[in-house]
């Protein structure tokens, strides 16, 4: 998939880390110290219960569609020839619910539930987009 | 005795292709046209809630009141809730008015979204309308937002597209009706599902139109302009808002989540104040940004069960001469959408039916106007019942 075309988000205090970590291809993401719960997308506070204490920890990778779209066309956007692109809704297994692309897909599989695997897609030398391919069927 | 507040005059401007006229410039037509509707003049006016247009000063509200001849006022902001914006901005007017802050609050917008901008939806993102650096980056349109949203409604209560296309279907017979309306010509349900995708499942006719044009409103004391009689008053309002992030709002709270939006607690709001149930709204002036927007938030306002929007539609019960005509003007997906503020023209057409001056396509007994205002992949809501002043 083309990714050059891609918006390039702002690197924050808050995110410095987790882009740092997909650039690795260790995704990251801050757990709460206080109750456990891993958050997305990167904050100063837990959203669950305030705590400003965290731990960056990676992920596991795994996780499942909750919803998808192919999109097919984007006019006036920067990607608008990048077209199409399955966006996805990606359940992880720890918990937060992520907004991403899917690879490598068979458009007459991808389907809502359907196990994903995380992979990583460079934008350039200071972005990588954490994305998913269908998980392999043991 | 207790102030009331009431809508004392509407205006539109022109709508759909207006390249003759900025933003500005059609903004304040649409006000000028309100304020004359309600038989006052700018000095009357002491409030002003502006409803947001994209790449303008942040104090864009201010130009507008300068450019009105509107020297002080009382009250004066954006309302900075994208297509919610207008319902939200009711609310703080009746508040202003009834509290006796206001005498006369205009309530304006105006965008250029047809011949103003490269990309409606391209703009929207870059102004950050949604999340620009956990989102856009993964080619996130406002289309396919509403794509994610309706693919996850679809699976949840195992539908096909037929349901999001009957939306557009019942939209399409009132814009039929409508002389302004930009698109008139009848559709099937077979025209939508072969409409190219634009993200996958929604079609074309399954989005709205980018439109130019401006809508006004005037809240002010009942009994004040120059007409009462076809003053229009607040029977009851409410708003809810929830996350901003997708992946958030999918994650869900208590009983809401992606597809159970938070539009629940603003119609409890205002259907309480009210004393009204949804079986006793004449008139439903739903935001109809995509067809997936219309069937969660006829579900979530108890208008029918879950899963069931689709099918409540087919019954012809919003259609022309319905027990509950819906968007008899033809909305955002037939009629115009000149951006955020293009549900105001949900609120105009309200209450053009509730004073009888809808022309060839008034309802004929109207009493109770239910509109919603909705935005920000439908997780921010009002919804305003309106009815006769007195």
């Amino acid at each position: 998939m083309s990714m050059q075309n891609r918006p390039l988000p702002t690197v924050t205090i808050e995110s410095e880390e987790f882009w740092k970590s997909a650039r690795e291809r260790a995704l990251k993401l801050q757990r709460c110290d206080k109750c456990q719960e891993f958050r997305y997308y990167p904050s100063p506070i837990c959203h669950f219960c305030s705590s400003d204490k965290f731990t960056w920890e990676r992920v596991s990778g795994n996780g499942t569609i909750y919803s998808y779209t192919v999109l097919e066309r984007a006019k006036g956007n920067p990607f608008e020839g990048d077209v199409p692109i399955a966006i996805v809704l990606v359940e992880l297994a720890e918990g937060p619910v992520m907004m991403s692309n899917l690879i490598d897909y068979d458009p007459e599989q991808i389907a809502i539930g359907q196990a994903v695997t995380l992979d990583y897609a460079d934008v350039n030398d200071e972005i990588t987009l954490p994305v998913f391919r269908p998980a392999k069927t043991a | 005795m207790a102030v009331k507040a009431v809508i004392s005059g509407i205006g539109e401007s022109k709508l759909g292709t207006v390249p003759e006229l900025s933003t500005l410039g059609i903004t304040l037509d649409a006000a000028k046209k309100a304020v004359d509707d309600a038989g006052l003049t700018f000095q009357d006016i002491d409030g002003l809630i502006l409803h947001p247009a994209f790449h303008v000063s942040p104090r864009y509200h201010i130009i507008v009141a300068e450019s009105l001849g509107i020297y002080v006022k009382t009250l004066c902001d954006t309302m900075m809730m994208g297509g919610a914006s207008y319902g939200a901005a009711l609310q703080e007017a009746q508040w202003a008015v009834e509290s006796g802050r206001c005498k006369n609050v205009l309530i304006v917008g105006g965008e250029k979204l047809r011949t103003g901008h490269a990309s409606g939806s391209a703009m929207m993102a870059s102004v950050g309308a949604h999340n620009l650096d956990y989102e856009y980056p993964f080619a996130a349109t406002i289309p396919a937002y509403y794509a994610l949203l309706a693919r996850r409604y679809l699976h949840e209560y195992g539908l096909d597209e037929s349901v999001l296309a009957q939306v557009a279907v019942t939209t399409r017979r009132h814009a039929a009706r409508n002389p302004n309306a930009t698109m008139r010509e009848l559709i099937t349900i077979d025209d939508v599902l072969n409409s190219p995708i634009i993200s996958s499942p929604l079609h074309r006719l399954d989005c709205s139109l980018v439109s130019d044009g401006a809508a006004a409103y005037v809240v002010s004391r009942a009994g004040t302009s120059r007409d009462p009689s076809r003053e229009v008053g607040f029977l009851g309002i409410g708003q809810a808002q929830s996350y901003y992030h997708m992946g958030q709002l999918a994650r869900g709270h208590g009983n809401h989540d992606l597809v159970r939006t938070v539009i629940d607690v603003a119609g409890q709001q205002a259907f309480s104040q009210a004393g009204l149930t949804p079986e006793q709204i004449d008139f439903a002036g739903i935001y109809d940004s995509f067809t997936i927007t219309v069937l969660v938030q006829l579900e979530d306002l108890g208008f029918c069960g879950r899963g069931e929007a689709g099918d409540y539609l087919a019954t012809g019960i919003a259609d022309p001469g319905g027990k509950m005509p819906m968007n008899t003007h033809g909305g955002l997906l037939s009629n115009a959408h000149p951006g955020a503020c293009g549900g105001m023209l949900i609120v105009t057409e309200a209450v053009r039916q509730l004073r009888g001056e809808a022309g060839e396509r008034q309802i004929p007994k109207v009493e109770t106007a239910l509109v919603t205002s909705a935005s920000a992949v439908a997780s921010n809501f009002s919804v305003t019942i309106l009815g006769p002043a007195a």
